[in-house]
């Protein structure tokens, strides 16, 4: 009679048990994932790899992207440019990667190390130490009426209208390069100031509070509130200033851009619009100091009406949307690289956009969109293109410039272009 | 027959079981990877004027490859100042500004400026400290290109030799939030904080404190100059090489060799 109920207290006494231990598994699961504190002490040769960065964007390939050599599409109109002085005739071999090792203690600047960052972190690290150019950060871009909304300073966007009329807004990946700025906060002292202080609060005050009251009256206080220059310093007003009060329209066409290839760019995916597998680690490389420059200068793409889908994240090698409709396909990739992946303030670097229409449907209205960030400045008369596009340069939020380059001609499925510019290191 | 059986009591072993298990929760939570990746935190209990020493100490307690590091750092000054280090209890040969050294993180370096570029100033010197309280992490191989940039101002200096005293706490900006300041200005980006404030919690605020320098008018006495409680016990550094400028071009002569092309040389180096 009683067996029901002691089935049942027998059933509850097996799930609190379970329950008991639903933690101590989570414990074990949690340190069986760390990994040792004593990494940095081991030997660099008995030590594994790091994961590289380039690597996990290898792996990280979008679905239906070729990952490996593919022919080469007949020179057309995605090749604007003529006597390419350094592209090589063959496959440029890859330089056979040093072992990884930690970082050791002791050792002094100048002796071979490798890139450091703590296990499960992803570089680039520290990220404070990095500029960043492209991508898209949160607020995302979004299309909006007549232009771009959710602009954040180091986007790169770029704007388009699908063949069914939809407008996208879609990033293109983050380039990073090495390139750390220090500052000082300043404090001056002096010792009457010091003595006032001590004197005043600590013996005088307990007894005599109305002789206290007066001598702390006499306006000491008040001038040291008084320093308060920072914001004069800080001001954005000089930096508007040599931006000019409006925007600069310049028509920009195939006449203007640079013949040649730079050395950063010699790559099939920058000159043929081809991704071959084997340039990946040196694209990787590239676009790594492409993505240290902007984190709302990545390049944003809009459809109207219609958000694309992202099929790669922002800080892989390059970044495909994807709107699937009726006419077809349209799909856009978007690299951007940089030129060196470290520089000093004062330095100049330059930037190559690589847009290709790899869908199968016509990408109309196609804007893009580069918003600098506060320690990249725009170098006047810079900007390149190989298609006819109208640029512009206007001043932005970070005291910086907000590039555009608004395409003349739809992209026709197999076409594409680059873009070129040129900023400062401030 | 219809007595209940005894309430089920927590034994000795679950609670110590219980405890156990917090304590294993607390560690994986301090050993994971997030918090270590934290190459900085901010100084909450610590201001400039604290000891010299104690925050870069602190700092290394908080783990990560930062002990025995020598980072690279370059002390800049005004055009004709000379600086030294202390080296086996008393100051090194003084070079002219800028000078570049690895310096130990946690660490204090008194320095010993010399030649103020000041009108009426001849001959007097200064004594400030250099504390190094975090460190870079460069590309492998181009630290020396990539130091902590340290500048001392000519301003800095006229006030200390009027008697205050100047604390300068030299921070990594945060790109995001940087002063969109011109690339090649005569100075590094610096305001002036009252002295109400605490520049250390300003400059955690506006991106991670790397150096703090220390710089007051008072002079040792000769015979102090040599003291370990002075000198903060002569730390090591690495000394850089100096930069070196490149000479202009020599003139050329009319036969298109050098004017110091050696006789009997055709044409000299061209």
């Amino acid at each position: 009679m009683n067996t029901p109920n002691r089935n049942r207290r027998n059933r509850i006494g097996l799930f609190s048990r379970a329950l008991r231990r639903i933690p101590a598994a989570g414990c074990l699961l949690v340190l069986c994932s760390c990994r040792p504190l004593g990494t940095w002490n081991h030997s660099p040769v008995a030590a594994p790899p790091l994961p590289s960065p380039a690597l996990s964007q290898m792996d990280a390939l979008p679905a239906g992207m070729p990952s490996g050599p593919q022919p080469a599409r007949p020179a057309g109109p995605i090749v604007p440019v003529q006597n390419i002085e350094t592209a090589p005739e063959t496959v440029p071999e890859i330089a056979a990667m040093p072992p990884y090792a930690p970082l050791p203690l002791g050792m002094p600047p100048g002796m071979p190390q490798t890139h450091w960052s703590p296990p499960g972190v992803a570089a680039p690290w520290p990220q404070d130490e990095f500029l960043a150019d492209g991508g898209d950060l949160p607020p995302f871009a979004a299309p909006s009426q007549g232009g771009v909304i959710g602009l954040n300073p180091e986007d790169a966007v770029a704007q388009y209208t699908a063949s069914d009329g939809k407008t996208v807004v879609q990033p293109f990946n983050r380039a990073f390069i090495y390139s750390p700025r220090f500052a000082a906060v300043r404090q001056v002292v002096g010792v009457q100031q010091n003595d006032q202080a001590e004197s005043t609060a600590g013996v005088h005050l307990p007894t005599h509070l109305a002789q206290g009251n007066e001598r702390l009256e006499p306006g000491v206080g008040t001038q040291r509130y008084q320093p308060l220059g920072t914001t004069g310093r800080r001001g954005a007003g000089l930096f508007l200033s040599r931006q000019g009060d409006g925007a600069v329209s310049q028509a920009l066409g195939p006449k203007g851009f640079s013949d040649a290839f730079k050395p950063y760019e010699n790559l099939r995916a920058i000159v043929n619009g081809v991704m071959d597998s084997q340039e990946i680690p040196t694209l990787a490389a590239s676009v790594q100091a492409a993505m240290a420059w902007s984190s709302d200068q990545a390049v944003q793409i809009i459809l109207d009406g219609t958000a694309a889908a992202e099929a790669a994240a922002t800080t892989k090698l390059h970044t495909v949307y994807v709107v699937k409709s009726e006419h077809g396909e349209a799909k856009l990739r978007l690299i951007k690289t940089a030129s060196t992946d470290a520089a000093q303030p004062g330095d100049i670097v330059d930037f190559t956009l690589r847009f290709d229409n790899v869908g199968t449907a016509v990408i109309q209205r196609a804007v893009i969109i580069d918003n600098l960030g506060p320690r990249l400045e725009y170098e006047p008369n810079s900007a390149q293109a190989s298609v006819e596009a109208v640029f512009s340069a206007q001043a932005n939020e970070a005291g910086s410039s907000l590039l555009q380059w608004e395409l003349d001609r739809p992209l026709k499925p197999g076409e594409g272009g680059i873009i070129r510019f040129r900023v400062k290191i401030r | 027959m219809g007595a209940k059986p005894p309430a089920p009591t927590r034994s000795a072993g679950g609670r110590r079981g219980g405890t156990v298990r917090m304590l294993l929760i607390l560690v994986a939570v301090l050993w994971s990877p997030q918090v270590r990746a934290q190459p900085s935190s901010p100084h909450l209990y610590f201001n400039a004027r604290t000891p010299p020493g104690l925050v870069g100490t602190t700092r290394i307690h908080r783990g990560g490859p930062v002990d025995n590091y020598f980072q690279p750092v370059e002390i800049r000054g005004p055009a004709g100042l000379h600086v030294a280090l202390a080296e086996n209890g008393a100051f090194s040969d003084p070079r002219p500004a800028p000078l570049t050294a690895g310096l130990l993180i946690g660490r204090v370096y008194r320095l010993r400026l010399t030649e103020i570029p000041l009108v009426n100033q001849e001959g007097m010197e200064l004594f400030p400290t250099l504390e190094i309280v975090d460190r870079t992490y460069p590309p492998p191989g181009r630290e020396a290109q990539f130091p902590i940039i340290a500048e001392i101002t000519l301003d800095d200096l006229r006030l200390a030799l009027e008697g205050k005293f100047v604390t300068r706490v030299i921070y990594l900006e945060d790109p995001t939030q940087a002063v969109p300041a011109p690339a090649n200005g005569p100075e590094q980006p610096w305001f002036d904080v009252p002295p109400n404030q605490d520049p250390l919690a300003t400059a955690d605020v506006l991106g991670r404190p790397v150096a703090i320098i220390r710089l007051g008018g008072r002079l040792p006495m000769p015979e102090e100059q040599a003291d370990p409680a002075f000198l903060f016990g002569c730390p090591p550094f690495v000394p850089y090489p100096a930069k070196v400028k490149l000479l202009p071009r020599p003139p050329r002569t009319e036969s298109g060799g050098l004017s110091h092309a050696l006789p009997g040389v055709a044409g000299g180096v061209r």
